[in-house]
């Protein structure tokens, strides 16, 4: 393994104010490229062991490197121009254009100007919002959009870490799904290693390629990838934490493998009502699903099969329950259990079927 | 009244103790006649201030009319003030007063409606919903609660009144002016009436403000229990 | 004569009108004026940097809360006539500095106070947003709190400068300068044939005081950056 792009070592954080530490002798790795979300109730230390690494806030003792070097070696503010850093409140400058804002590192790192224009163009096309918006003021923003743009101004100077402390929480449960999906497509395109801070188990699950969980005086309890997390909590605190619905949570993860799939009730159109009529008996079915080569055209029950018509030629009433094959079992789950039939069709691509799933096709699997 | 230094005679000492003990029985009456100035200049400032406050709260719009006005007052200079009305009171009571009293508008009626604004709505619904009247909503609930804030208003004006009632002396009304007055134009300069005339203005101002925190405190028992 | 003729022909007298004669009222302007600038300036280059630095740091907060009471207690005719009154013993020209340098120091407390609470609202996300992208110190100070700031130290120098054109006057009372003093107060020694001067001096020093006024006020609104201008406008006409 390469060196590790963020290394804490044995680190502790000890507040005037209090006596329990902030961070207990954390030790932790995070690799080049990958998004570490670090969760816990408030007062955890999450938020103390994220603003250590860009230096707002000083070890105790212990060490922490970024990309191999001793970050109190470097003075906070270049150290701090390389890392970009996404707060809950934004802190997006009012006086500022969007513009403005997003330009702030390449300011100071003495971009020109060409170079700072072509940049928070590409940024904010990047981010999803439109280049022209450049001129706007904050003020003048949605909660969302405002985010955004602090996305952008963290990202500006292309460093190779993001910091994030709980960056969605401000925002209303539609628009932080959607800047979360937005987050992970963005993360696709650039490949940033991002510490992430939050205390919403399901954010954590769903963003982290692993997951660490922090309780209260700075301890860590357990770090893991969210399936292993789900799997097998270490201690009844952490499983109290990933809630009661940890199953749940952990089908959300999985996804559907092809060879646990039944072909099911299938007949192929043009084929006779008596083939039809055959692969219902087999199945104990009164319904078979019609498909065209490898497509699914739909369904058609038994009472509409009509003799000297081959299956096709009635109408074929829709599938109702199906998921694509990219889904994950949460969602079959769901299916299955809102479905008469008790099963749901699995599509690939192109609406090609692929089999049905059913609770014991989905018991199997998560037994393999 | 040299713009060249004061050479006349021999420099007097900065402060002569037996001076004050001299004229104790001055010193009380200047104290008096300050008070009298600042007491009747921020009362009736007061008065006029809360019927302009529920002028401005009634109607809204007349807020900022009513603010605008009391910007100008307070703009314009004491002497200025006095060089307009001399000429109709003479140099008299009236003539150092109402520049002082307009000088207390603009804080004053300002930190009422901003005192009776800040009522949590909530409080103000639930007196409504009681059955109070608007009336007595503002007497029982509004008022009470705006205490705070009305007194860091009548704070200020009294603390700023009291020095202003030093110029005033000038007019010839007294207060602890006149000693300042006195000092300076007695050659060759006196300074003790001066120091006088100034720390005694300071003093008063400082006691002043703590009686009126102290009588805030009073009146708002609540204030203290619970946060503290 | 009435009050009104007495004040015409005051103004009608010779050299009224000179720009290099005491009697002249723009030469009284002239020195009022100067008077009230060095004096705000001073008391800017002094309270304005120290609050600000100070604020930036969160020390000292006491000291923004005491300097107006202070300011408030201490009579602004004391503060001029100690000045004068140790100018004069240190026989140093009692015209100019003694009274100018009364009026810095009354113009300190509102600055100071205005400038510390300007730096101090700024929002806390906003400095730690640009201290975590890597502002030093003083980018942050300069760049930020100091423009958002801005405003709010323009309206203490409004309450200053306001303050001082109308307390000049009093000036005249202990010394030859006092500006548009100067005919209010010598008016008054003249008793009822002098209410020419005074109305004169009393009318052209609350001109001018509100003249500042409105000039700072312009001063003000042009000072509030522009995103926070939309942002108020759009807060109003949410209301």
């Amino acid at each position: 393994m390469n060196e590790p792009m963020i290394r804490f070592d044995a680190v502790t954080k000890k507040f005037a104010e209090s006596a329990e530490p902030a961070v207990h002798e954390l030790s932790l790795d995070v690799a080049e490229g990958e998004i570490v979300v670090l969760v816990g109730p408030s007062g955890c230390g999450k938020t103390t062991t994220l603003r250590m690494i860009n230096r707002l806030i000083e070890p105790t003792s212990g060490k922490i490197t970024v990309n191999g070097v001793d970050i109190s070696t470097t003075p906070a503010h270049v150290l701090r121009r390389g890392i970009g850093y996404v707060i809950q409140q934004v802190g997006l400058f009012p006086h500022h254009t969007i513009h403005q804002n997003i330009a702030a590192v390449p300011d100071l790192l003495g971009w020109g100007r060409d170079d700072v224009q072509r940049r928070v163009t590409e940024l904010l096309t990047l981010v999803g919002l439109d280049p022209d918006w450049g001129t706007r003021y904050p003020a003048e923003l949605s909660g969302g959009q405002r985010q955004r743009v602090g996305v952008a101004r963290a990202l500006a100077a292309d460093p190779a870490v993001l910091l994030m402390d709980e960056p969605f929480g401000a925002v209303d449960p539609i628009v932080r799904a959607r800047l979360q999906r937005e987050l992970l497509a963005l993360h696709r395109q650039v490949r940033k290693t991002i510490v992430f801070v939050t205390h919403d188990m399901d954010e954590a699950l769903l963003l982290g390629h692993r997951v660490a969980v922090f309780n209260t005086g700075g301890v860590l309890e357990q770090l893991a990838t969210p399936v292993e997390l789900l799997a097998s909590p270490a201690n009844d605190f952490v499983a109290s934490f990933l809630g009661d619905d940890r199953a749940l949570k952990r089908l959300a993860l999985l996804g559907i493998a092809e060879d646990t799939l039944a072909r099911g009730p299938a007949v192929q159109a043009g084929e006779g009502t008596d083939a039809a009529r055959k692969v219902m008996r087999e199945h104990g079915t009164e319904w078979a699903v019609v498909l065209d080569g490898e497509r699914l055209r739909g369904r058609i029950d038994l009472p509409a099969l009509r003799d000297g018509h081959p299956v096709g030629e009635q109408e074929l009433r829709p599938v109702e329950t199906m998921v694509r094959r990219d889904g994950n079992l949460r969602g079959a789950l769901d299916a299955i259990v809102s479905s008469p039939d008790r099963m749901v069709v699995v599509l690939g691509a192109d609406d090609v079927y692929l089999g049905m799933l059913t609770l014991e096709g989905l018991t199997a699997e998560l037994a393999g | 009244m040299s713009g060249q230094p004061d050479t006349v005679g021999e420099q007097r000492p900065l402060f002569e103790w037996d001076w004050v003990g001299r004229n104790m029985d001055r010193i009380g009456e200047r104290v008096v006649e300050h008070l009298e100035l600042t007491g009747v200049a921020v009362a009736s400032g007061v008065l006029i201030a809360l019927a302009l406050a529920m002028v401005s709260l009634r109607w809204r719009r007349l807020h900022a009319v009513i603010l605008g006005i009391g910007g100008v007052l307070y703009a314009i200079p004491a002497l200025a003030a006095f060089a307009f009305l001399v000429p109709i009171f003479g140099l008299s009571f009236p003539t150092a007063v109402i520049p002082l009293i307009s000088y207390t508008i603009l804080i004053l009626v300002r930190n009422i409606v901003t005192g009776i604004d800040q009522v949590p709505g909530d409080v103000r619904e639930a007196a409504r919903g009681m059955g109070f009247t608007r009336a007595r909503v503002f007497r029982k609930v509004e008022l009470p609660l705006a205490v705070p804030v009305i007194v860091a208003g009548t704070r200020i004006s009294a603390v700023t009144t009291i020095g202003l009632v030093t110029v005033t002396s000038i007019l010839g009304v007294g207060g602890l002016g006149a000693f300042i007055l006195q000092g300076f134009r007695t050659l060759p300069i006196y300074p003790t009436p001066i120091v006088v005339g100034v720390v005694a203005s300071v003093l008063l101002a400082i006691l002043v403000d703590l009686a009126l925190l102290l009588t805030e405190r009073a009146l708002t028992p609540w204030a203290r229990r619970g946060s503290a | 004569m009435s009050i009104f003729d007495q004040l015409v022909s005051w103004l009608r007298e010779p050299n009224r009108w000179s720009f290099s004669h005491p009697d002249g009222l723009p030469y009284r302007v002239i020195e009022h004026l100067q008077v009230s600038v060095t004096g705000l300036v001073l008391a800017v280059l002094i309270a304005v940097p120290l609050a600000v630095v100070l604020a930036h740091h969160r020390k000292g907060a006491f000291l923004a809360s005491a300097a107006v009471n202070i300011g408030r207690a201490i009579p602004s005719f004391g503060l001029i006539i100690i000045f004068w009154l140790a100018a004069s013993r240190a026989n140093i020209d009692t015209t100019f500095w003694p009274l100018t340098l009364a009026m810095t120091a009354l113009a300190l407390p509102p600055l100071f106070t205005n400038s510390y609470t300007g730096v101090q609202i700024v929002d806390p996300a906003t400095v730690e947003a640009s201290r975590g992208v890597g502002f030093t110190e003083m980018q942050i100070l300069r760049r930020v709190e100091i423009p958002l700031a801005l405003p709010v130290i323009l309206a203490g120098a409004r309450i200053a400068f306001v303050q001082i054109v109308a307390t000049v006057a009093i000036g005249a009372i202990v010394s030859d300068g006092g500006g548009l003093g100067r005919p209010i107060v010598d008016g008054f020694a003249q008793g009822a044939t002098g209410y020419g001067a005074v109305l004169a001096g009393g009318i052209a020093v609350a001109f001018l005081a509100l003249l500042s006024e409105a000039l700072f006020t312009v001063l003000e609104r042009a000072a509030v950056p522009a995103g926070i201008r939309r942002m108020s406008a759009t807060a109003i006409a949410r209301r």
